[in-house]
């Protein structure tokens, strides 16, 4: 038995669970095994297994989002900005992050988080996009597009190959850099409302 | 239920009885089993897929469930394999070389036969239950053969074209998990393929289609695709694009 461990290590091992044998299989149990720490230990951190998912997720979404828009909007240059978001995005524990979308079908509590860390990457693309695409309503579907490919891919390419998903992604960078830009002026344009009202009525 | 029509023939007391004043229905299809569960998916999640729900949903008694299907652990794999024949039976349809576009347009395709809602519950389902998992890599296997073939015709590269076959599955499945339905219609009408267009570009030149596309019919009909709500901030956008999703 193993005498210091930190709430980190928790949080690692339990995503490594995760990772390796899906969302049913987290329990308290082989989680201390896994440490080779007493439960007493886990109940001494926690309180009870109750509070121990929502602090694990919340780990999950500051290391694996709240870092990320950090890092990925560091550079100031647009085109640097994107490649470190491929490399971040590439990085991500993505066997841990498929168990977590599939255990939040079913529990509201980790939906809340999943539907948080959903919304977190789509601010963060977004903001990327944003410095190379002019035109709003495009770089609002650029950013759907690309937190779909990567949710997409942690779905149904298990084990993720990382070669395979910067490929991916690098096809991605060539499709956003190749939106041709519109002005941003036409967004403004008073021509748009006049066609919904017709529509309507 | 447009299917059973001709139930309609029959008078109300050749179809039901009632049971300890439930109604029960006595014409049931094992076809109207896979049916309601496909619902009960696409409503609840897979955990809320049980036998009592699904002979309530049905207003059948658990003894015609028993008589079709013997057991509980008997029925998910037939209804695993109902789901797998229903999606290879649209895929073929969909993919009939006679019409056949091109790789945008099978993209298209595969999303519009796609039941989206009860596939998203299927691959929560599959992630730990090994049976489920084998069926869902069989589709999207089944899935990935048919966009690539269709993309083979546009592009030379087999390298590249795996990989953007692999971008567009992955589109698709993400956004299906997220809870937003994408209107893949925006990719027909590119010039995906026309004269002069190089291979390579023809990613870029479909997704800038589908921002053409998505944009023009958010203008025109307000409701095809994603898209952005003129003036919304995109963050109330995007929350509440899948905001019904997580409440």
């Amino acid at each position: 038995l193993r005498l210091q461990v930190t709430r980190e290590d928790y949080f690692e091992a339990a995503l490594k669970i995760l990772a390796a044998e899906g969302h049913h299989a987290l329990k308290m149990t082989p989680l201390c095994k896994a440490l080779g720490v007493t439960t007493g230990s886990f109940y001494n951190y926690f309180g009870s297994w109750v509070n121990f998912a929502p602090e694990l997720l919340t780990y999950w979404e500051r290391e694996q989002t709240l870092r990320i828009f950090e890092l990925s909007t560091a550079s100031a240059d647009p085109v640097e900005r994107m490649a470190t978001m491929r490399k971040l995005a590439t990085d991500l524990p993505h066997a841990a992050e498929s168990a977590i979308r599939a255990w939040s079908n079913g529990d509201p509590v980790v939906a809340e988080f999943q539907h948080r860390v959903d919304t977190e990457r789509f601010e963060a693309i977004r903001a990327v996009i944003s410095a190379v695409v002019a035109d709003e309503d495009r770089i609002d579907l650029l950013a759907v597009m690309g937190l779909s490919i990567l949710i997409g891919m942690q779905s149904w390419r298990t084990p993720v190959d990382p070669e395979e998903l910067l490929r991916v992604l690098e096809e991605y960078d060539r499709a956003v850099r190749s939106t041709p830009a519109r002005p941003t002026r036409a967004r403004a344009h008073p021509r748009r409302t006049p066609r919904r009202t017709s529509k309507r009525s | 239920m447009r299917r059973h029509d001709w139930l309609f023939q029959l008078t109300w007391h050749e179809t039901h009885f009632v049971l300890q004043g439930q109604v029960m229905r006595l014409q049931v299809t094992r076809e109207d089993y896979f049916e309601a569960a496909l619902t009960i998916l696409a409503t609840k999640g897979h955990h809320a897929l049980k036998m009592a729900p699904l002979c309530e949903l049905l207003g059948v008694t658990t003894g015609s469930f028993y008589n079709y299907f013997g057991s509980w652990a008997e029925f998910t794999p037939e209804l695993l394999a109902y789901w797998e024949g229903e999606q290879s039976r649209r895929l073929l349809e969909a993919s009939n070389p006679q019409d056949s576009v091109g790789g945008p347009q099978t993209v298209d395709k595969l999303s519009s036969i796609v039941p989206h809602d009860a596939e998203s519950a299927i691959r929560a389902w599959s992630n730990g239950d090994p049976v489920v998992a084998e069926f869902q890599h069989r589709v999207d296997s089944q899935r990935f053969a048919a966009v690539r073939a269709a993309l083979g015709e546009l592009i030379t590269d087999d390298d590249r074209a795996d990989i953007l076959t692999v971008a567009a599955i992955s589109m698709l499945i993400g956004m299906q998990q997220l809870g937003l339905s994408m209107d893949f219609s925006v990719f027909v009408g590119t010039d995906v393929g026309r004269a002069g267009t190089q291979p390579d570009e023809v990613l870029s030149e479909a997704l800038a289609g589908v921002l053409l596309r998505a944009a023009r019919s958010s203008e025109r009909d307000g409701v095809a695709g994603v898209r952005a709500t003129s003036g919304g901030r995109p963050r109330s956008w995007f929350t509440r694009q899948i905001g019904d999703r997580t409440g």
